[in-house]
């Protein structure tokens, strides 16, 4: 089993199709649908969580690819620059998984693989040090 | 048996002056007992790293030729103030850039301001000085534009009227219905999250609560190199309520601090922009503290569960002048992560830094134990809890038309 965060971005002609929902009964996998919006220029933006057997969630996302939708992995769309952190502990009330978190000497560390990209850490960050691109698109 | 501040001098002029962080100082005092600390250690060190407002530095900037004494003048289009002499600039940290849209889309996100300047040119960088006269006999020129860096300055000196703060509220949002946007953070509706500022245990000021030792002519550590604190900071406010053990439980104490810019590193002066407020400088600030006695011992092995602060309301209450608080908590509790507000658990968040804090009080306890930096018995001390001095409200009172 393997669980991977997904940024889907669908173009606007596909919005109404239920591609998700055929991606999960063919590819037997099980979606958690973290944030999902439909951009200025209409296209639709969401973020899945997807998990199953490594196998499958590799060929879903090839299946998603093959019916021209954009995927890319989450967490390399969220930068945490530890040049820029103060270890301040600003953005830890912010985060609701827990991504953003200190260890035991209270420096501030970022877990890649527990951020939803929820975005809140942002505005809440005085020295810059977290960035969303994705926040762009939409 | 006092010590004084010669005899400590000496020892670190031979290298023999036992120094210590005031975290270290908690072991040792629990170990030993307040007596034998008092004997066995001659320094404590203390360390914060926060976002502190009323920071700022003076600039000169030197003479153009012909020489101009200018009358408005930006650097990096955020504006500096000139209104001192010709060539003497004040850049204050909260000043934003010219054009900036503010809140005018809210929240704004501040990206740039005088803090930044300040952190540019202590990295080294330099920045556009645009500045303008109306021209004099002696001093003609009306316009002038330079790239300009620390190193092309007369003087740069970092002045800071207001640092330090000895405790701070802990800031909730209690009545809005949405997120607002505070020099605290971003506090989320219905007691989202709660920000506090403290270096606690950490704290100069808090380990010193009476400041028995520090005063005008204080040698101290800013911003990664030596300064000096040259006054009690604006909106002092020494005669609030404190715990038994002296330790103010409301914002108090604060002193005005001042150090040479060109020796400073961006590791301890970095630009800071909160969201929907504006932008602020964040400074590292350190306090030689001398355990001239037992309470001198005493205080120095203060602990972060016996600081305790106020949670007050930053929807309605604070804006509004009104006094109040949701309990209060300790500084142990706040680091934990949650403390209870109203029934609930919340989540905490700070905004100063503990590991520069640390890093802070270490600089300062190596800096000392090398020999070279000497503790300066203060000239006065800072007004303290029977002082009578007291930080007070804005009278408002009705202006006639002339």
């Amino acid at each position: 089993m393997t669980t991977e965060k997904l940024i889907l971005h669908i173009p606007a002609a596909k919005v109404n199709r239920p591609v998700i929902c055929q991606m999960s009964h063919q590819y037997d996998i099980t979606f958690n649908i973290l944030r999902a919006e439909i951009t200025e220029d209409e296209d639709g933006l969401m973020i899945l969580e997807v998990s199953g057997k490594r196998r499958q969630v590799r060929d879903a996302i090839d299946y998603l690819r093959d019916g021209g939708i954009g995927v890319e992995q989450l967490s390399a769309r969220t930068s945490f620059s530890k040049k820029l952190c103060t270890h301040c502990g600003a953005c830890l009330a912010h985060c609701p998984t827990g991504a953003l978190a200190v260890d035991e000497k209270l420096n501030v560390k970022f877990v890649s693989s527990k951020c939803i990209g929820c975005g809140l850490c942002v505005p809440a960050c005085p020295f810059a040090a977290i960035e969303m691109r994705y926040a762009e698109v939409g | 048996m006092p010590k004084t501040y010669a005899e400590i001098n000496a020892k670190i002029k031979k290298g023999k002056a036992v120094v210590v962080t005031a975290e270290e100082m908690i072991d040792i005092v629990e170990e030993k007992g307040v007596r034998k600390a008092a004997k066995e250690v001659d320094v404590v060190t203390t360390g914060t790293f926060g976002p502190m407002c009323s920071s700022g530095a003076f600039l000169s900037v030197g003479h153009s030729n012909p020489k101009i004494k200018i009358q408005k003048a930006w650097l990096n289009d955020v504006a500096a103030y000139a209104g001192l002499a010709a060539v003497d600039l004040y850049i204050g940290a909260a000043e934003c850039v010219e054009g900036d849209p503010l809140n005018a889309v809210f929240p704004g996100s501040f990206s740039y301001g005088g803090a930044h300047v300040i952190e540019e040119l202590v990295a080294g960088k330099r920045v556009t000085l645009r500045a303008i006269a109306y021209g004099t006999d002696c001093y003609p020129k009306k316009r002038v534009e330079t790239s300009i860096g620390l190193a092309d300055m007369n003087e740069a000196v970092l002045v800071n009227p207001r640092n330090g703060y000895q405790n701070y509220n802990v800031a909730v949002n209690a009545y809005s219905k949405r997120a607002i946007y505070t020099y605290m953070g971003v506090l989320r509706p219905g007691f989202g999250n709660a920000n506090y500022c403290s270096a606690g245990q950490l704290s100069p000021l808090l380990n010193d609560p009476l400041y028995r030792t520090i005063g005008i002519g204080t040698r101290i550590f800013l911003g990664g190199a030596p300064g000096y604190v040259y006054w009690h900071g604006t909106q002092h406010h020494p005669t609030g309520p404190r715990k038994k053990n002296e330790v103010p439980c409301t914002p108090a104490g604060t002193v005005a601090v001042s150090g040479d810019l060109k020796q400073m590193s961006t590791e301890f002066i970095r630009a800071a922009s909160f969201t929907g407020y504006g932008c602020t400088l964040a400074v590292g600030l350190g306090i030689p503290i001398p355990i001239l006695d037992e309470d001198m011992a005493r205080y120095t092995a203060v602990k972060d569960g016996d600081i305790y602060a106020q949670i007050v309301d930053y929807s309605r209450d604070y804006p509004n002048g009104r006094k109040g608080s949701f309990g209060e908590v300790n500084y142990a509790q706040l680091r934990s992560g949650s403390i209870a507000v109203n029934g609930k658990t919340v989540p905490t968040s700070g905004l100063s830094s503990y590991p520069k804090a640390r890093k802070i009080a270490e600089t300062l306890k190596e800096w000392i134990g090398k020999g070279d930096f000497l503790l300066t018995e203060p000239l006065e001390l800072l007004p303290s809890a029977g002082s009578g001095v007291s930080c007070g409200p804005m009278k408002i009172r009705k202006v006639k038309e002339k």
